[in-house]
């Protein structure tokens, strides 16, 4: 009866950012993948110690890769992605990842500096830059900052923000589905129920029951 | 290839003739009838193997000047006479150069195309970042063998490992500093960086570290610098880039001694009213007065170092712009005014901290 009692306290707790402590453990639940041409020293050593990175040399398909749902993506700018992105490589790859998946968390792992002046539109995209020399600690606080990004509701809520915009003219009606995502979010049910009231709009249901998805897809890591 | 001036080149079996950046060409060079004789004086001209520069007038009555198969045409030296030059001169006042002008610029345009004097940009550009790749092989490979997994066990880690790991490491670091100083060289780069601000760092661990890289550098005569002050004080930012000021500032410490082997320069910390003041000295010439609020701007550099020391006059500029991401500020101070040698003081005022 425990886990029943458990699952109804924490379905009325409302929606909050993870504690330092609870990231420090709850990082290494993130699903991360790397993905360069050249072999990376740090990943196994990430891997050693708890991170669950895959490594991967291309993406061959990359509507498989989308699949497997990962929530940092780290992305070389040469050497990958020619097959899906022609010769922005890297670039391209990531405004595929984008347009489909904008919640993916991804860094550009360059040292380039020439190259992200020269794909200046595309590099807007990227959440986060990893210089290629960096030191393993530096590299590994970097990728925690990105693990944070991608395990905040506060940052997934503000990219749906985008699409609610669309199908919402009133600011107070934003106001309130922020209120109700926040306040019963851990309970998808509800959630929805409460923002039919505000909106019938299929568009923003929608909206939100991805969202909500998202965000509980990431507090039940903990 | 474009260039400044009108120029021809060989185009499949004809000659063409194309308009300069600052100058058109000749009309003279578009007018059918004359072609024949035009085509073959420069198809001859420029088929011949001439490394050295000549020049001369062509049959319009123009000046040519032809420097590996790269010909100027249509211009007007000034002194040469012939009759037809005399009327292209009232026609195209504005062709008009001196010769010796005009020599210089094709012999620096030539040097570039050959590349006898300077490397292309792009090539420096690719190398760098192939550089910069291979040093991150270097560097994560030391990494494992130095074997920290902990930013606190930095410094026991770091000290327990044997020299020749050591002198890698610093070498990869050093390679990444010089790297990082041509980068600060795009415009705005600085300005435009962005910086992570959730991410913090303990200064003193910082200051520990790039003065360590500094004691193993590869030196004969070592400098012995010291770190006093001790704080547990954090900044938000991303510390790789503060390390970038630190390392500026110590490189031009040492660079500005006098003699930094027997009077090394001095790093030191403390935390005054929730401030906390990080202070790198050398022993060297003192700045003078004058020149004291011109030392952080782009290029500067005193009066009483440009003679002796090769500088860019970057290092400072680049620190004190890279410190406003962190709330900081650097300022210069003197103990002894008025006096010709002393210690130089740059102090990083950092108020955000926690």
């Amino acid at each position: 009866m425990n886990w029943l009692k458990n699952l109804i306290t924490k379905e009325s707790e409302p929606i909050k950012e993870f504690t330092t402590e609870d990231f420090e453990t709850v990082k290494f639940k993130a699903r991360i993948a790397l993905v360069d041409d050249e072999e990376i020293l740090h990943v196994k050593r990430l891997q050693k110690e708890g991170y669950s990175i895959v490594d991967y040399s291309d993406i061959d398909n990359v509507d498989e890769f989308i699949r497997k749902k990962y929530n940092v993506v780290i992305l070389d700018i040469q050497g990958i992605g020619r097959k899906i992105a022609g010769s922005s490589e890297g670039w391209g790859l990531l405004k595929y990842l984008k347009d489909e998946c904008p919640h993916m968390v991804i860094i550009m792992f360059t040292g380039a500096d020439w190259s992200i002046t020269k794909y200046q539109d595309l590099a807007k995209q990227a959440d986060l830059f990893i210089g290629k020399d960096l030191e393993y600690l530096d590299f590994k606080s970097k990728l925690d900052s990105a693990i944070r990004i991608a395990f905040s509701p506060k940052f997934h809520f503000e990219l749906e923000k985008k699409n609610l915009l669309k199908n919402i003219s009133n600011a107070d009606s934003l106001r309130q589905i922020e209120e109700i995502i926040y306040k019963y979010g851990r309970d998808k049910k509800r959630a929805l129920k409460e923002i039919r009231k505000i909106s019938t709009n299929p568009s923003v249901i929608q909206s939100t029951d991805n969202l909500l998805s998202i965000i509980n897809s990431i507090l039940d890591l903990s | 290839m474009s260039s400044d001036f009108p120029y021809c080149k060989i185009s499949g079996k004809q000659i063409e003739f194309l308009n300069g950046k600052l100058l058109e060409i000749p009309k003279e060079y578009r007018k059918r009838g004359d072609e024949v004789n035009i085509q073959c004086f420069y198809k001859n001209l420029i088929s011949k193997d001439v490394n050295s520069l000549v020049y001369g007038i062509d049959p319009f009555g123009f000046n040519y000047i032809i420097a590996n198969n790269f010909c100027y045409v249509g211009l007007l030296f000034e002194g040469d006479n012939t009759s037809v030059f005399n009327n292209n001169r009232k026609k195209y006042s504005n062709y008009i150069f001196d010769k010796k002008l005009i020599i210089g610029l094709v012999e620096k345009e030539r040097n570039l195309e050959s590349f006898y004097e300077y490397v292309p940009i792009e090539i420096v550009t690719q190398n760098i970042h192939e550089l910069r790749n291979l040093n991150s092989k270097i560097s994560s490979n030391i990494d494992l063998l130095l074997n920290i997994s902990e930013e606190d066990d930095w410094g026991t880690s770091f000290e327990r490992s044997e020299e020749n790991l050591k002198k890698i490491y610093v070498g990869s670091r050093l390679i990444k500093f010089i790297l990082d100083n041509i980068k600060f060289y795009i415009p705005n780069y600085i300005e435009d960086l962005k910086i992570d601000y959730s991410r913090s760092f303990v200064v003193h661990k910082s200051l520990y570290k790039i003065v360590q890289i500094f004691k193993n550098d590869f030196k004969k005569k070592k400098s012995d610098i010291s770190l006093d002050g001790k704080s547990f004080k954090k900044i938000s930012g991303d510390k790789e880039v503060f390390e970038i000021v630190i390392m500026l500032l110590i490189e031009n410490a040492l660079k500005y001694s006098n003699d930094p082997t027997s009077i090394p320069p001095k790093v030191a910390i403390k935390e005054e009213n929730n401030i906390l003041l990080i202070t790198i000295s050398s022993f060297g010439n003192i700045i003078p007065e004058h020149e004291k609020s011109k030392l952080f701007s782009r290029g500067f550099r005193s009066t009483v170092h440009n003679s002796k020391v090769d500088g860019t006059g970057m290092g400072l500029h680049n620190a004190y712009k890279i410190l406003k991401h962190f709330h900081s500020e650097v300022s210069y101070s003197t103990q002894i005014e008025n006096s010709l040698i002393g210690w130089n003081n740059f102090t990083i005022k950092c108020s955000k901290i926690f």
